[in-house]
């Protein structure tokens, strides 16, 4: 360091060689008395050449006479304009040109004690130059950021398509909540909390995850020791999110936890876990608040900021949308599970009763049948009706109660089938014959191939399939119209064609009609009875047997068109055992 | 004789009556246990119609005891029920009337072991 007193003794001419500016000395005269070794660089003169030359020479013409006057007065008035700060001005250089130059100017004393004038000429174009780099630099500086930034949100969308994915890999709530928590953890929090809110308003931890395996069961406890309080003051972060409606993202200093902290263990609790900055996102579906997701980076790590805020939301809304489709599915499971076990309650009770109506009803006409008096008894015509017609009831009872049971086993993918060499031809006649005989209105044309369509079937079930066809066509056309059936063989299939003129199908419902339960909207609407089961179970025997059965219309009140296929088997083929039992679960 | 088990009375009302009309006699018991008891008091019915929910014991059990005694193991057993065929199958039945069933199946049945003469 050098002290005030070396000033005398330092070498101030090596200095003013050494400066990279250009230093010009002049007299009162202006004329040129020192020019340093940069006034080559600055200006292309050689200092030796300036010396003794009027200031003239570094100057452009048209400044000349400005500042003939200016220093004149200087020299004369000491009046000192252009001192003190920097001026710009051009500077002529030793080929004609002129250069950008910033000067300063001080007074100096001779070494004879005459006033002398000192300007330090600055290049312009270097500072431009030093301005460029430092251009570059802050470009670099902006680059690096921009990547970063880049980064962070990659990180984001990286983070939030693995939470996508994971919740889209299940629809258990349980496991949908906690691959959340399993996700974020560490690469985004240190550790994670999911928290239903209950009717209550109190919360249910669904699922924690720390980047410490040892520490995940410790939130649990946590939680149940010191379960967060909407009564502190303030409240817990997790109930002023929920009350404020937005998520909430804070900075947490150990002093901060120790007013938070209920008691020593409480604190010494958070402390192992570790709080250095939480980020607490709400879970909400259709707008109502179910939850929160809490995320946590304990002291030391980077707090939270507010992309991290837009991350943590991301996840909570991918979190809260997944949260609620798996309570729907698990509810809509629910609701089919109810729905199947009532259908197997139901008619498995139904057939007992049933059984009785039945065997009573058969009882009477038998004994109305065998009593040779019968028909001499006082009204004997109205008996014989009224038997009858407990008889179609007491059958259609009976359909009913055969359906809801095999949509039942439909559902638990019991349905029995046996396959055995069937003509199919025997089983079409068979049912057009008993749908004639007990047909009240309408009549029923015939067409069958000349020999037998033999496959390996289950003969009783395909008769259940035939019967519901012919009911369904008789049911849903008016009066005298004609069903026609028809039974052709095309290569090595059958194909079974019921049509009617009947009330048709809607467009859109060729397809939906054969869900069980489902049934056309023009069935409905004229008051048509039925449950929507026959098609169902008809179709899933069908596929069943290694068939396909479908609808067509031309629409409503145009009738319908019912189609089942079916593949002929080689009866003599003795490959496929005579019997095959093909249910889903023997 | 034929024995009727089951726990609903108009049922087995219906039943024994087409039995009785076609000339076959009758008895029957609302419970396995009631059966077993008459069966071990030497009660050989040509066919047992079987019930399978019944209180005290069921039609289960009923067969159960009966497969296990040499004496009753060879008894026909027709069971009635509401449940599917494929489930009857330990049961060793002769034949299986599911419910609703028809009458004549019944009489074809008791024609079948018992004769057609009365017993």
């Amino acid at each position: 360091m050098l002290g005030s007193g070396d000033v005398q003794t330092f070498d101030f001419a090596a200095l003013l060689e050494a400066m990279p500016d250009a230093v010009v000395v002049a007299d009162m005269q202006s004329r040129i008395v020192y020019a340093n070794a940069s006034v080559e660089r600055v200006l292309g003169w050689a200092p030796a050449a300036l010396v003794g030359q009027h200031l003239h020479a570094i100057q452009p013409e048209r400044l000349h006479e400005a500042h003939t006057t200016g220093f004149g007065r200087y020299a004369s008035t000491g009046e000192r304009k252009l001192f003190g700060s920097p001026i710009r001005l051009p500077a002529l250089a030793s080929d004609g040109t002129e250069r950008d130059v910033e000067l300063n100017l001080a007074e100096i004393t001779g070494p004879g004690g005459e006033r002398l004038v000192m300007g330090v000429l600055r290049d312009l174009r270097e500072r431009v130059d030093l301005t460029a780099v430092l251009d570059d630099a802050r470009l670099v500086e902006h680059e690096r950021a921009a990547r970063a930034a880049a980064d962070r949100s990659r990180a984001h969308f990286e983070l939030l398509a693995a939470v996508s994915e994971r919740l889209a890999a299940s629809l258990d709530p349980e496991v949908t909540v906690q691959s959340v928590a399993d996700t974020v953890v560490p690469a985004f929090a240190d550790w994670c909390v999911v928290d239903l809110l209950r009717d209550d308003r109190t919360l249910e931890t669904v699922a924690s995850s720390h980047r410490d395996p040892r520490l995940a069961g410790r939130i649990t406890e946590l939680r149940s020791a010191y379960p967060p309080n909407e009564r502190t003051n303030p409240p817990h972060p997790i109930y002023r999110a929920i009350d404020g409606g937005a998520s909430i993202r804070e900075t947490v200093s150990p002093e901060d936890l120790a007013r938070r902290a209920v008691d020593a263990r409480h604190l010494a609790m958070l402390n192992e876990l570790g709080i250095g900055s939480h980020v607490v996102a709400l879970l909400a579906t259709g707008g109502r608040i179910i939850g929160a997701v809490s995320l946590v980076r304990r002291p030391g790590r980077e707090p939270f900021d507010d992309d991290d805020t837009s991350t943590a939301e991301g996840v909570a809304r991918r979190a809260g949308i997944a949260t609620e489709n798996a309570r729907l599915y698990r509810s809509a499971e629910q609701a089919v599970e109810m729905r199947d076990r009532f259908l197997a309650v139901a008619s498995h009770e139904l057939r007992t009763p049933l059984s009785v109506v039945y065997g009573h009803w058969e009882l009477l006409a038998r004994w109305l049948r065998n009593d040779p008096a019968a028909s001499t008894r006082p009204n004997a015509k109205k008996i014989e009706t009224s038997v009858q017609r407990l008889g179609q009831g007491v059958d259609q009872l009976r359909r009913l109660v055969e359906e809801l049971l095999d949509v039942s086993r439909l559902a638990h993918g019991n349905m029995d089938l046996r396959r055995a060499p069937v003509d199919l031809t025997s089983v079409v006649r068979q049912a057009v014959d008993d749908a004639s005989a007990s047909a009240v209105t309408g009549r029923l044309s015939l067409e069958l191939p000349d020999g037998p369509l033999f496959g390996q079937w289950d003969a009783a079930r395909l008769g259940q399939v035939v019967d519901n066809l012919l009911l369904n066509a008789l049911k849903y056309s008016p009066g005298d119209q004609t069903v026609e059936v028809a039974l052709t063989r095309s290569g090595g299939r059958a194909r079974l064609r019921v049509t009617d003129a009947g009330i048709g199908i809607p467009p859109d419902e060729t397809e939906s009609i054969f869900e069980p339960f489902n049934r056309a909207r023009n069935a409905s609407a004229q008051h048509f009875p039925g449950l929507g089961l026959g098609l169902a179970v008809s179709r899933e025997i069908v596929t069943r047997l290694g068939g396909r059965m479908w609808a067509e219309s031309e629409g409503e009140g145009r009738g319908s068109s019912f189609f089942v296929e079916l593949d002929l088997g080689d009866p003599g083929d003795p490959s496929p055992p005579a019997a095959t039992d093909v249910g889903a679960q023997r | 004789m034929i024995l009727v088990v089951d726990d609903e009375p108009s049922l087995v009302e219906a039943i024994c009556s087409v039995l009785e009309d076609e000339g076959y006699s009758v008895t029957s018991a609302r419970d396995g246990l009631a059966a077993l008891h008459a069966l071990h008091d030497g009660l050989r019915p040509c066919l047992a119609i079987l019930d399978l929910m019944m209180p005290i014991m069921s039609g289960w059990e009923l067969r159960a005891a009966m497969l296990a005694d040499p004496n009753l193991a060879d008894i026909p057993v027709a069971i009635v029920s509401a449940y599917a065929r494929g489930e009857m199958g330990i049961l060793q039945p002769s034949a299986i009337l599911q419910k609703p069933f028809e009458l004549s199946e019944l009489v074809e049945l008791a024609d079948r072991y018992c004769g057609t003469a009365a017993s």
